[in-house]
């Protein structure tokens, strides 16, 4: 029951959710300058797109669905991160070595979860601190050498590097075990054999 | 030395062409059959592996697209960059193990090869290999165009020569590429990905330094002053906005494991060990050649606002247009080398894959067997595609940016969830998996040629992958799935 919980369950929760969150974003009165627009001095038009463009009234853009871009970002989070322990565990269950109450497991979940958490604190600090500077734009705060928010991007751009070190640490261990390697020597020769 | 600046630029673009006609002149002699000239007889090292997998990502879009975004729409463009971390680890948690096991067990020599012995069906690997071809031609064509036009200003700037025809850059350009896809194939390929991989690191490192100095106050002054213009612009969604920002976000991280140019790779290493050193040197590389993405972007954005460099007349000039101004004469040299690297590492692979699925994926979906002389058929394929390809850059007019604008996400629709999910879920059928390729084409297709403008700017091509994930994994619960080959059920289980 609980695998298939975790089978079925969390890609199809994740899946709707993200259907009802775009489309409730889809409903919502869209403002004119959402894309952007022409910048007035250097927005040269060519053919119909124009060169250089200017964001306009943050508050304006996004005040209504701040919300839901940060729900829509906290499922594409959780969706990438759900996917990265799918692809880890997924052969390693077979083996055996993730199966069960055992340490190994108890690792493997604590493991992803502060991944999970470190990725959806920084995507959701990225919208606190893009919230904060809509009050005064001009005189938004700095976090190294760009405005906050725009720092914490970076942050977001590497954050997945823990994931990246968790493969290489545990790759024997939960990518491919010793077992998975013997089998995988049984399979070809067999295949050789015809 | 600023007098021979043309000068110094052509000599290292001529330098950088002779020694991709030596590659592949060295890589004919390594090249006996298909499974060498498709699969590079499954013997690359960990290290050339990881840098063509990255310098397959950066393409020519990265290089010269990218500090065009950067300048035309701010910080927008920083969640391209953003999610290509997070999207390069799935792809290699979700297929590295899985397609180099598959690749022992079966020896496909291409993806669509892999597909069939997945699912069991000649026409999830026939519509896989349509999917690709569709990609691949628009890609394709969008990158030989890029290369002939960066020869072109080269050339246009150096006294002697003076202004060329576009259609002669075109084809000398061209020839380079085609010689060494020809005659070495994907070996060709991925040792010439290396030497560019390498090129393009030092070239973004320089580069990006290059870009601070500009500034005395370096990126902090650049940001101040865009700032001043429109705070959004230098904010986390740039002028773009939000959800566009977001579904860039989504069809980049999730859409990377379905790039088939990338994930083939994977089937060509020694071993499946290898994975464990190629996601750090990959991710590391991406990183790093990414930094001439955000330098050169900022800067011309910042310049011009500041006033002292005038409008671009296209966003697309910002790199060419830095390089000419800011960079030193012999740095601009090794930068051009390396755009036209960033270019060529992403075409030779398109060039591959697309060959494949002409002469292997598509014969053998239609007639269950292979063509006979199919290293000949190969090579014959990869000239007439390129030369399919040039034509189409040069007469197709806005075709041509359609079909590049959608071959990323019509990769990304159509095989994340038939290969990324797919071969990690036993419970995924046939009917999910050619339903899920045509609603990927159909829906991307449909919004590109309807012009059907999604609200608050999502992407079309994000869109397309959210659609087809759906249809794949609901398909799959509703359908009956085949029994799995033995063979196949035991790679899926390791």
């Amino acid at each position: 029951m609980r695998e298939r919980l975790v089978k079925y369950g969390i890609p199809t929760f994740l899946l709707v959710a993200l259907w009802v969150i775009t489309f409730s974003i889809f409903l919502h009165p869209e403002p004119e300058s959402v894309g952007g627009v022409a910048h007035p001095d250097h927005g040269k038009a060519q053919g119909q797109s124009f060169q250089m463009a200017r964001g306009g009234a943050g508050a304006e853009r996004h005040g209504a669905i701040l919300v839901h871009g940060w729900l829509l970002v906290a499922l594409l989070a959780s969706s990438i991160v759900y996917l990265l322990a799918w692809g880890a565990s997924r052969g390693v269950d077979r083996s055996g070595a993730l199966s069960g109450r055992g340490r190994e497991r108890a690792k493997f979940l604590g493991l992803f979860l502060l991944g999970f958490f470190l990725f959806q604190m920084v995507l959701g600090a990225i919208f606190l601190s893009y919230r904060a500077s809509l009050v005064d734009p001009p005189s938004t705060a700095f976090w190294g050498p760009l405005p906050t928010a725009t720092s914490l991007v970076f942050v977001a751009w590497i954050t997945p590097v823990f994931f990246v070190v968790l493969y290489v640490i545990f790759f024997n261990r939960w990518i491919l075990s010793p077992r998975s390697v013997e089998k995988l020597n049984e399979l070809m020769k067999m295949d050789r054999q015809g | 030395m600023e007098k021979f600046r043309p000068e110094i630029t052509l000599a290292f673009v001529i330098g950088y062409m002779i020694l991709c006609v030596g590659i592949g002149v060295w890589a004919m002699r390594r090249t006996h059959s298909t499974r060498d000239f498709f699969m590079a007889s499954r013997h690359l090292g960990f290290l050339v592996a990881s840098v063509a997998i990255f310098s397959s990502i950066m393409s020519g879009f990265g290089f010269v697209g990218g500090p065009g975004l950067v300048y035309k729409m701010g910080a927008s463009s920083f969640w391209i960059l953003c999610a290509t971390i997070a999207g390069i680890a799935l792809a290699f948690f979700l297929l590295a193990k899985r397609l180099r096991v598959i690749a022992a067990v079966r020896d496909p020599i291409s993806l669509p090869d892999a597909i069939g012995a997945r699912y069991k069906s000649r026409s999830a690997s026939f519509l896989a290999a349509i999917a690709i071809l569709l990609g691949v031609l628009g890609y394709l064509a969008t990158q030989i165009l890029a290369m002939a036009w960066v020869l072109k200003n080269i050339l246009a700037d150096v006294e002697s020569i003076g202004d060329v025809p576009l259609g002669f850059c075109l084809a000398l350009s061209s020839a380079v590429l085609v010689f060494y896809c020809v005659t070495g194939g994907i070996i060709a390929s991925v040792y010439t990905d290396l030497f560019q991989g390498l090129i393009m690191v030092v070239a973004a490192l320089l580069v990006f330094f290059t870009a601070i100095a500009t500034f005395e106050g370096g990126l902090t002054e650049m940001a101040e002053t865009m700032l001043v213009d429109d705070p959004e612009s230098i904010g986390p969604w740039g002028t773009r906005g939000m959800v566009c920002c977001l579904s860039w976000y989504f069809l980049l991280a999730v859409g990377m494991c379905g790039q088939p140019h990338v994930i083939t790779k994977f089937m060509m290493t020694r071993s499946v060990k290898d994975a464990r050193s190629m996601l750090p040197v990959s991710v590391l590389g991406y990183a790093l050649s990414a930094l001439l993405w955000v330098g050169i972007g900022l800067c011309m954005r910042a310049v011009v606002l500041e006033g002292s460099h005038d409008s671009l007349s296209n966003a697309d000039e910002a790199a060419p247009a830095f390089l000419q101004r800011y960079a030193h004469p012999l740095l601009s040299g090794i930068v051009f080398a390396g755009l036209l690297s960033a270019i060529m590492s992403t075409a030779d692979g398109f060039l591959n894959i697309g060959a494949a699925a002409v002469v292997h994926d598509i014969p053998r979906a239609i007639r269950g067997k292979s063509l006979k002389n199919e290293l000949l058929w190969a090579r014959l394929a990869t000239v007439v595609l390129a030369t399919i390809a040039a034509l189409f850059a040069l007469y197709s007019g806005e075709m041509i940016a359609l079909l590049g604008v959608v071959g990323f996400s019509t990769f990304a629709a159509a095989i994340v969830p038939t290969v990324a999910i797919g071969f990690n879920w036993k419970r995924a059928t046939a009917l999910a998996c050619n339903l899920a390729i045509l609603s990927a084409i159909g829906v991307n297709f449909g919004l590109r040629l309807l012009s059907i403008r999604l609200p608050y700017e999502f992407d079309g091509g994000a869109f397309s992958l959210l659609v087809s994930i759906t249809v794949f994994f609901f398909v799959s619960l509703c359908s009956k799935p085949r029994k799995i080959d033995p063979d196949i059920e035991a790679a899926m289980d390791l």
